[in-house]
């Protein structure tokens, strides 16, 4: 006769045995009911496509003691990882199992958000009253008036109503059981696999040695006792009685159980009649509507033309039109020439106004650091922008300037200055906004960077659908201006 | 004469046995399978296991009283027990 074996051996990693919980806690008996429920429903459900994500705490162990996938994840981010879980492989049946510390306090955002979202989650919340991994501190979840190391003489905040929070959020499913309900846990994870959307079981869990100690609850048994004589459970109870106090009985029972739509079903049927793409995933086994053979034909790429490294540095101010300067220049390089382009962008908080600035690095090589320190190239649209980055600006490079706009001074030995009045001609193109766009002719009028038609492609991919005419109008009074600059006709 | 209320199949109904197999090594002694055992079968040791906890044990006296209720191993935090099926 071989070793016994555990019945949900299966699915429990009896070598990882015994668990690090302590004596009577709540986790372990919830652990256990899970992969009862799991273990009834193997036949239908896969089991390899069930993944458990957990947080940091104590419960956060549990994806550890799963014969499934896990994983381990940050402070409070467990519902953040499960969703990109979800996102990138939806045949995943992604339950979260993490503490009341790790998903109402840390990540309580993440939570409120997921169940507003409705993200397909299956959340099993451990709510243990206190901190327990580091010492039974006082938390979002200590009822009133109950004592923990940090709270000596109870405590007098008011805990989360997380029946209340989560029906108010839009969960599809909420429950809350005690962990001496190990059958009506059971029965609510199978309810709850049924279902699509964010389903949210509280499992209220006794914490015997850190909670339960200082509230005359010292042993597994007495919480348990405390769970049995100390709950009511309820058919359709109303979330706004479910706050626990430790004088009246804890509300148990399903606060809310609708059949909205979850997050993906609401993403498919919104999206899909707009992108034609039925099916969103994220390990690239998607299907692209028939479009795919015509941004082939854009796609090809003609012969590298090969540059040295250039690093060209864009500065103006918010609202310029900065940022979509150097994402041209970067995409007519990169995409339409066949070089290499980085691109970065710096600017402050403001939208419109503050002196902003995008650095490109166009060539022929792979480029191994995408900032600009020591630009060769500087191109500079305003004064506030030339006061800012006038320190940047290299002995010996290359300067391209709004004529009207920027009063250059103390320039450093060797500089080349070309002006451009790309406001003015802008405005007589008949709008200000397309400076940017006079500027980027002027500059590949002078320069050999890239070929004027991959600018030319680059311009019309980036720009606002149905102005294309408009700036191609504007590059072309601008390149016009280069042309005769580079001749020599104006200085 | 009134008939007293029975199962008409009482006769053929069997009780479940069962027999409870105990992890020692991982019991940690909270008393959840010996409080919430129906026929009160279970019982602690005397000897302590190798973190030093006292586990459940069946006595001989209560051998085969077991019913496979299993209540004990759905309380049980820490997989350290589960009845096996005896019939």
């Amino acid at each position: 006769m071989g070793v016994k074996r555990h019945p949900m051996g299966e699915l429990i990693r009896e070598d990882r045995m015994p668990h690090i919980f302590c004596p009577g806690c709540g986790i372990g008996a919830t652990i256990s009911n899970i992969a009862e429920a799991l273990t009834e429903v193997k036949d239908e459900i896969d089991l390899n496509k069930v993944a458990v994500v957990s947080g940091i705490g104590c419960s956060g162990r549990a994806a550890g003691y799963f014969w499934l996938d896990g994983f381990h994840t940050t402070h409070g981010r467990p519902i953040a990882f499960a969703t990109g879980l979800k996102l990138s492989n939806p045949d995943l049946n992604v339950i979260v199992f993490s503490g009341d510390g790790d998903l109402t306090t840390i990540g309580g955002n993440h939570l409120i958000h997921g169940a507003r979202r409705n993200m397909d989650l299956i959340v099993i919340c451990i709510n243990n009253f206190n901190y327990g991994m580091t010492g039974g501190q006082m938390g979002a979840t200590t009822p009133s008036h109950t004592k923990t190391t940090t709270s000596i003489y109870g405590n007098y905040e008011t805990p989360f109503n997380l029946p209340a929070l989560l029906t108010a959020c839009g969960a599809n499913y909420v429950a809350r059981w005690t962990s001496a309900h190990s059958h009506y846990i059971k029965r609510s994870f199978l309810d709850a696999l049924k279902k699509e959307g964010f389903r949210f079981i509280e499992v209220i869990s006794a914490c015997p040695v850190n909670w339960g100690r200082r509230n005359k609850l010292r042993t597994g048994k007495d919480m348990v006792k405390f769970f049995l004589e100390h709950t009511v459970i309820k058919e359709n109870p109303d979330p706004k009685d479910a706050l626990i106090q430790m004088d009246t009985p804890i509300l148990c029972g399903v606060f809310a159980d609708r059949n909205a739509p979850g997050y993906m079903r609401a993403m498919r049927e919104c999206l899909s009649s707009k992108v034609g793409i039925s099916e969103f995933r994220g390990d690239g086994k998607v299907e692209l509507p028939e479009d795919k053979e015509k941004e082939k034909k854009t796609l090809e790429i003609p012969k590298p033309k090969q540059i040295k490294e250039v690093k060209i540095k864009l500065a103006g101010l918010g609202g310029q039109g900065i940022a979509l300067l150097g994402l041209i220049i970067g995409r007519a390089a990169c995409v339409f020439d066949g070089n290499e382009a980085a691109y970065t962008q710096e600017y402050g908080a403001e939208a419109r106004g503050g002196a902003s600035a995008s650095c490109v690095i166009i060539s022929s090589e792979k480029i191994d650091f995408p900032y600009v320190k020591k630009p060769d190239v500087m191109v500079i649209m305003a004064q506030g922008a030339f006061r800012k980055y006038r320190k940047d600006i290299q002995p010996n490079s290359v300067v391209f300037i709004d004529k009207d706009l920027v009063k250059p001074s103390n320039l450093p030995e060797g500089v080349k200055a070309y002006a451009v009045p790309a406001t003015r001609i802008a405005e007589q193109v008949g709008r200000t906004v397309v400076a940017n766009i006079v500027m980027l002719g002027f500059i590949s009028a002078l320069t050999d960077f890239f070929s004027l038609e991959a600018v030319k492609a680059a311009l019309k991919m980036s720009v606002p659908k149905g102005t294309e005419e408009f700036n191609l109008k504007a590059f072309a009074a601008g390149y016009e201006y280069g042309e005769k600059v580079k001749k020599g006709e104006i200085v | 004469m009134i008939k007293k209320r029975m199962l008409l199949n009482l006769d053929k109904l069997k009780i479940p046995k069962g027999k409870p197999i105990v992890f020692a090594e991982r019991c940690k002694g909270c008393g959840l399978c010996i409080e919430y055992c129906p026929k009160q079968v279970l019982s602690f040791s005397d000897d302590y296991n190798e973190k030093g906890y006292h586990y459940p044990v069946i006595p001989p006296e209560k051998e085969g009283e077991c019913i496979r209720c299993g209540f004990c191993r759905q309380v049980c935090p820490d997989f350290a027990i589960y009845v096996e099926d005896e019939n």
